[in-house]
C-alpha cells in the first residue's frame, strides 16, 4: 500500500539532500532543493523548519554549530544511520507512489 | 520537549534562523545586490521568522503548554494594569472565603463533629420535665424506668458533686473540683473503656465500698505525671481516702454533667440514704442517660418512657405532671449556643450572597468595557477559543488569588478565635479549618468568577468585531445588564440592610443584659464558694462555727467592709423549696407551690447591697434559740399576699406533712418562719428571666438545711481583686484542707454569663461591617462605570450650560434610587427574618423601629459617600475633553 502525504514528501527531500550533500545548513537545503528541481520545487522557510527540527527530534539528522566558507556561524545538519534507512524506505515508497498515481493517469 | 529546555531550544532557534537570515544575505549580494537592499531582500525572501518560530513550536508540541503560559503573563500583566479592579476582586473574594471558612469550621468542631462514643448515634439523655422545665431524674423513679421500658439496651443514673480533691500524700492541696458520680453502666452505655486498670464494679455502688476512684488521662498527665504505677495509688476526696483502680480516656465532656471542662474524677454512685425509697421519689437531682436498643427509634423511645411516666404519675402523687423527655446525645451538645451559631450561619450565607453578586457585577462591568480590545484581538486573527481561554485564564488567576488571601484570612482567623476566650466557650478549642468547609467554599468562589466571568466572554466572541471597532469602545448595548448590574447592588443592598439590623438588635440586647439593674451593687464585690465535709464538719453546729469564725477573720481584714456567708446571691437561681403558708391548706400535691430558697447570714442583706422595703433586715438578735426568721422579695408578695401585711405570716418550708412524708431538702422535720421583712426583687433566675419569687432564712435557725456547701460574699473598699487571695489565706488558716474556689469579683462572674453573647455580637457587627465594604464597592463600581459611559452626555449638558450641580445631582440620583430600593427590600427581609431573631434578644423587640430606623439612615449616607467620589469626577468633566474623546 502506497502512503502518500505531503509532510513524507519534504522529509523525503531532505534526507535526499543531505545524504548527497554530507552536511548542509537550512539555508543551504532550501537552495540545493531550488537549483536542482529548477525553480519547480520552492519549499517555505516555514515548512523547512519544523521538519528539520522534527527529524531532529526523531533521530533521524545530526544537528552542530559550525562555520561557513563566509565565515558565519551556521547549524549544520547530518544524516543519521536511521537517517540512511528511512530516506531508503521512503525512496521506496515514492516509487510506488509514483507508479501508482502513472497507472491510473494513463488508463483510458 | 522538556519545557524546561524549551527556552534553550528557542534560543538555539532564533540562532539559527538569523544564522540563515545572513547566509541568504551573502547570497544576495554576491548577486550583485547592493548592501542594505540585500538585508531587505533577504528578509522578503525568507519569509516571517516569528512565525516560523511558531510553526516550529507545534512541531515541538509544546505549544498548548507555552500558550497557557503565555495567557497566564498575559492575565498577571492586565491585572497590573488595572490594579484598582484586581484588588478589589481579590478583596471581595478573600473577605468572603474567610469569612465562611472561618464560620463553617466553628460550625463543624460545635455541631458537626459526631461524638467520640461508640455507638453514639443510639445515645440519648433523659431528663423529667415539671411545670415545662427539664429538671434531674429522682432515684425511685429511675428504677422504675429501667424494669418497665422496652426499648433501651442499658440506661444510666449518674451525678456530679463538687468536692475537695487532694493528690499529695498529706492532702494538703485540696482543690474544689467537680466529681462525677457514675454507675458502672454510666460507661458501659457510653462504651468507654479504660485505658488501665478497671471500672467500678457493682458491689463498689453500695456504702462503705465505694472508696474507688477513676481518673482520667488528663489528670492522670496533670497531677500525676502519668506515673505507671497510678493504680492503687491514692486520692483524697473531702478528707477520705479513695483507691484510684482505673485511669479513663478524656472522652466523656463536661456538658453531660453541666460543666464547662470534664471532668476529671469519678466515683461510684452511692446513693444516698434512702434514695431508693418511695419518699425520695420528688428528689429530682440525677441526670440519666441511655442507650437504645439497636433499630430503636427516638419517637418509639419517647413514646414507651411516657407510657411508664404516665403510669407513675397515676400510682405516685409526687410525679403527678411530671414528664419526661427523651434527646439525642448529639442535639444536647451545644446548649444555647444552638440559635447563636445558626444565626451566624444565616449571616454568612447572607455575606457570600453579597460577595458573590458583588463579584458579578463588578466582572461583568469589566469584560463589558474589554469589547473593544476583544475586537481587536479578534480582528487580528485569534480564535473563539483562543478569547474564551485568554478569560478563562484571567478569572482563573484572579481566583486563586483571592481564594489564597481568603485562606490566610481563615487560618488567622481560626487561630484568633481559638486563642482569645478558650475557657468560656470550651468547644473553640478544637478548632480548626474543616478541609470540607474550605473546598466548598473554594468551589463557590471559583464558580462564581467563572460563571459571571465566561458569559461575556461568549458574547464578545461572537460579535462581529467591525461593528465593535466601529462604536469607539463605547458598546452601550449593555442597556440590560447595565440594569441586571443595578439590580444586583439593589440585593447586595438589602442583605447588607438585614446584617446592619441584626448586629444592631444583638448590640443593643447584650447592653441591655449587662446595664441592667439587677437589684444589688456589683461593684468591689467578691464571691467565693467552699464545702465543708461531712467528715470533718458533722452537725450544723460545727459548719455555722466555722462560718462564723471564718466571717469574724476575714472582717478584720484592711479593706473589707462587709462579708457574708451565704448560699444564694444574685443572678443564680437556688434550691426549690416546697412550702405552705399558715392558714392555707393544700389539699393536693400538685399544688404546693414552689419558692426559691437559701440560707444566709445576717449580714447578707447588707453585703449584697439589697435594700429591705418593709419590715426589718436579719439582724445578730436572730440566733439559734430565737423563733426563726425569714425575708421574702417583692415577687413573692405580689404572688402569695397581695392585699395581705406579709409581715408575720408564717410559713412552714417542706411539702405538707399530711401529703407527703419525707420532703426533698426538709427530709421529715419541718421548720416554720415568721417572715420578717421585704427585700427589693433582684434577679434570681439568671441574667435574662423575670425575677421569681424568693425567700431566705438564717442557716443558724434552720439547722435541717445547713448544709456544708457554702458561698461567702466580701465588699470591699478597694479595687476587689486585691483581696482575693488575702481571704483565701484565712480560710486556709482556719482548716488547711479547706480549699476557697471559684474566686472572683461579681463583675468577672457576671461578664462570663454574657461571653456567648458577646462573642456573637463581635462577630456578627464584623459581617455587617464587611457586609457595608462590600455594598460600598459594589455603589462605587456601578456609579464609576456609568459616569465612564456616560461621560459624552454629560459633556454635552455642561456645554449647554447646566450647572455642575446639576450633573453631581444626575449622577447622585442614581445612587440613591439605588440605594432606596435596597434599604426597603432589606426592611421587608427584616421583618420576615423578625421570628427567628426574637429568641435571642432581650429586652428589645425583633422590629424596633429606630433600629431599623438608624440602618437605613447609615446604609442610604454611605451609598451617597459612594457616589460622591464619581460625582465629583463627573462634575469636573471638561467638556471640550468630553466632546472630542470616543
Amino acid at each position: 500500500m502506497a502512503k502518500n502525504d505531503l509532510q513524507g514528501t519534504l522529509d523525503l527531500l531532505i534526507l535526499k539532500t543531505l545524504s548527497q550533500l554530507d552536511s548542509m545548513h537550512g539555508y543551504g537545503i532550501l537552495m540545493h532543493i531550488r537549483r536542482v528541481s529548477d525553480e519547480l520545487l520552492i519549499v517555505e522557510e516555514g515548512s523547512l523548519y519544523p521538519a528539520l527540527h522534527r527529524m531532529e527530534q526523531q533521530g533521524w539528522v545530526r544537528a552542530s554549530w559550525a562555520v561557513t566558507d563566509y565565515g558565519r556561524k551556521a547549524k549544520w545538519y547530518a544524516l543519521t544511520r536511521a537517517g540512511r534507512q528511512q530516506l531508503a524506505s521512503r525512496e521506496k515508497n515514492w516509487a510506488q507512489v509514483v507508479k501508482g498515481v502513472d497507472a491510473v493517469l494513463r488508463f483510458a | 520537549m522538556h519545557w524546561w529546555k524549551l527556552r534553550k531550544r528557542d534560543a538555539d532557534l532564533e540562532r539559527e534562523l538569523r544564522s540563515d537570515l545572513e547566509l541568504e544575505e551573502e547570497e544576495q549580494r554576491e548577486n550583485g545586490v547592493p548592501s542594505e537592499e540585500a538585508r531587505y531582500a533577504a528578509r522578503r525572501a525568507f519569509g516571517n521568522p516569528t512565525l516560523i518560530r511558531e510553526q516550529t513550536h507545534e512541531a515541538w508540541g509544546s505549544a498548548q503548554f507555552e500558550r497557557c503560559w503565555q495567557d497566564v503573563r498575559y492575565a498577571l500583566r492586565q491585572m497590573r494594569k488595572s490594579l484598582g479592579f484586581s484588588a478589589v476582586v481579590i478583596l471581595v473574594l478573600a473577605l468572603a472565603i474567610g469569612a465562611n471558612a472561618s464560620v463553617f469550621s466553628v460550625l463543624s468542631a460545635v455541631l458537626l463533629r459526631p461524638l467520640e462514643f461508640r455507638n453514639a448515634d443510639r445515645l440519648v439523655q433523659i431528663t423529667s420535665m415539671k411545670d415545662g422545665k427539664p429538671v434531674g431524674v429522682s432515684g425511685p423513679d429511675w428504677r422504675d424506668f429501667v424494669t418497665q421500658n422496652q426499648t433501651f439496651e442499658k440506661m444510666a443514673i449518674y451525678d456530679q458533686w463538687r468536692k475537695n480533691v487532694s493528690t499529695s500524700s498529706r492532702g494538703d492541696d485540696a482543690a474544689q473540683v467537680l466529681v462525677g458520680l457514675a454507675r458502672p453502666e454510666f460507661f458501659e452505655a457510653l462504651g468507654i473503656q479504660p485505658l488501665l486498670g478497671r471500672l467500678f464494679t457493682a458491689e463498689e455502688g453500695l456504702e462503705g465500698r465505694n472508696h474507688v476512684a477513676l481518673i482520667t488521662d488528663t489528670f492522670w498527665e496533670t497531677h500525676y505525671q502519668r506515673d505507671p504505677k497510678i493504680l492503687g495509688r491514692t486520692i483524697t476526696i473531702n478528707d477520705q481516702p479513695y483507691t484510684i483502680v482505673g485511669v479513663l480516656p478524656a472522652t466523656i465532656p463536661g456538658w453531660l454533667h453541666g460543666a464547662q471542662a470534664q471532668l476529671p474524677v469519678f466515683e461510684p454512685f452511692v446513693p444516698g440514704p434512702g434514695l431508693w425509697s418511695e419518699q425520695s421519689r420528688g428528689g429530682r437531682g440525677n441526670g440519666a442517660i441511655g442507650l437504645l436498643k439497636p433499630g430503636m427509634t427516638v419517637g418509639k423511645a419517647q413514646a414507651d418512657l411516657t407510657r411508664i411516666a404516665d403510669t407513675l404519675a397515676a400510682t405516685h402523687p409526687v410525679d403527678r405532671e411530671v414528664g419526661i423527655l427523651i434527646a439525642p446525645l448529639t442535639t444536647m451538645r451545644t446548649g444555647d449556643l444552638r440559635s447563636l451559631l445558626l444565626l451566624l450561619m444565616g449571616a454568612v450565607g447572607l455575606i457570600l450572597l453579597i460577595a458573590c453578586s458583588n463579584l458579578a457585577a463588578l466582572l461583568l462591568a469589566r469584560n463589558t468595557a474589554r469589547q473593544r480590545e476583544f475586537a481587536v484581538r479578534k480582528a487580528l486573527g485569534a480564535g473563539r477559543a483562543a478569547l474564551i481561554r485568554q478569560i478563562l485564564t484571567e478569572t482563573l488567576v484572579l481566583s486563586l488569588l483571592g481564594s489564597g488571601l481568603g485562606l490566610v484570612l481563615a487560618w488567622g482567623a481560626t487561630h484568633a478565635l481559638r486563642t482569645t476566650d478558650p475557657g468560656k466557650i470550651p468547644q473553640l478549642m478544637e478548632l480548626s479549618l474543616d478541609w470540607r468547609v474550605l473546598l466548598f467554599i473554594l468551589a463557590a468562589g471559583l464558580g462564581t468568577c467563572l460563571l459571571f466571568g465566561i458569559a461575556p466572554a461568549l458574547w464578545s466572541a461572537r460579535l462581529n468585531a467591525i461593528d465593535a471597532l466601529k462604536e469607539g469602545g463605547r458598546t452601550n448595548s449593555g442597556g440590560s445588564r447595565q440594569g441586571f448590574r443595578k439590580l444586583l447592588v439593589v440585593v447586595q443592598i438589602a442583605l447588607s440592610m438585614m446584617l446592619l439590623v441584626g448586629a444592631g438588635l444583638l448590640i443593643q440586647t447584650l447592653e441591655r443584659l449587662e446595664n441592667q439593674d439587677l437589684g444589688f451593687r456589683v461593684d468591689h464585690l467578691i464571691r467565693g464558694h467552699f464545702y465543708l465535709p461531712p467528715a470533718q464538719y458533722p452537725t450544723p453546729d460545727t459548719i455555722t462555727r466555722l462560718c462564723d469564725r471564718f466571717m469574724e477573720r476575714v472582717r478584720v481584714l484592711p479593706g473589707v467592709r462587709e462579708v457574708s456567708v451565704t448560699t444564694v446571691y444574685p443572678p443564680r437561681d437556688g434550691w426549690l423549696m416546697m412550702f405552705s403558708i399558715q392558714g392555707r391548706p393544700v389539699s393536693r400535691l400538685e399544688d404546693v407551690p414552689s419558692t426559691i430558697f437559701g440560707v444566709v447570714d445576717a449580714n447578707y442583706l447588707g453585703t449584697a447591697g439589697i435594700p429591705v422595703v418593709e419590715g426589718r433586715d436579719f439582724s445578730n438578735s436572730d440566733r439559734e434559740t430565737t423563733s426563726p426568721v425569714a425575708i421574702v422579695n417583692q415577687a413573692f408578695v405580689k404572688e402569695y399576699f397581695t392585699d395581705v401585711d406579709p409581715i408575720g405570716q408564717r410559713v412552714e418550708l417542706g411539702a405538707p406533712a399530711s401529703l407527703v412524708a419525707q420532703d426533698v431538702w426538709m427530709g421529715t422535720e419541718r421548720e416554720t418562719v415568721t417572715i420578717a421583712g421585704v427585700m427589693r426583687d433582684s434577679h434570681n433566675q439568671g441574667l435574662a428571666l423575670p425575677v421569681a419569687p424568693q425567700l431566705i432564712a438564717l442557716f443558724r435557725q434552720v439547722p435541717k438545711v445547713n448544709f456544708g456547701f457554702k458561698d461567702v460574699l466580701v465588699r470591699s473598699n478597694v479595687a476587689p481583686e486585691a483581696l482575693e487571695h488575702a481571704v483565701a489565706q484565712q480560710l486556709h488558716e482556719l482548716d488547711p484542707q479547706l480549699p476557697l474556689s471559684e474566686v472572683e469579683t461579681m463583675s468577672e462572674y457576671l461578664d462570663d454569663m454574657t461571653t456567648v453573647k458577646r462573642f456573637t455580637s463581635v462577630i456578627l457587627a464584623s459581617f455587617a461591617g464587611v457586609g457595608l465594604l462590600l455594598a460600598v464597592m459594589g455603589i462605587y463600581g456601578v456609579i464609576a462605570y456609568l459616569v465612564a459611559q456616560r461621560t459624552q452626555e454629560i459633556g454635552i449638558r455642561l456645554a449647554l450650560g447646566a450647572p455642575r450641580s446639576a450633573v453631581v445631582w444626575l449622577v447622585s440620583s442614581q445612587g440613591l434610587r439605588m440605594a432606596l430600593a435596597g434599604v426597603a427590600i432589606g426592611l421587608v427581609g427584616t421583618v420576615l427574618a423578625a421570628r427567628s431573631m426574637t429568641s435571642l434578644l432581650y429586652g428589645i423587640s425583633a422590629l424596633d423601629p429606630p433600629t431599623m430606623g438608624m440602618a437605613s439612615i447609615v446604609l442610604i449616607a454611605i451609598a451617597l459617600g459612594a457616589c460622591a467620589l464619581p460625582a465629583k469626577r463627573a462634575a469636573k468633566i471638561d467638556p471640550m475633553q468630553a466632546l472630542r474623546t470616543e
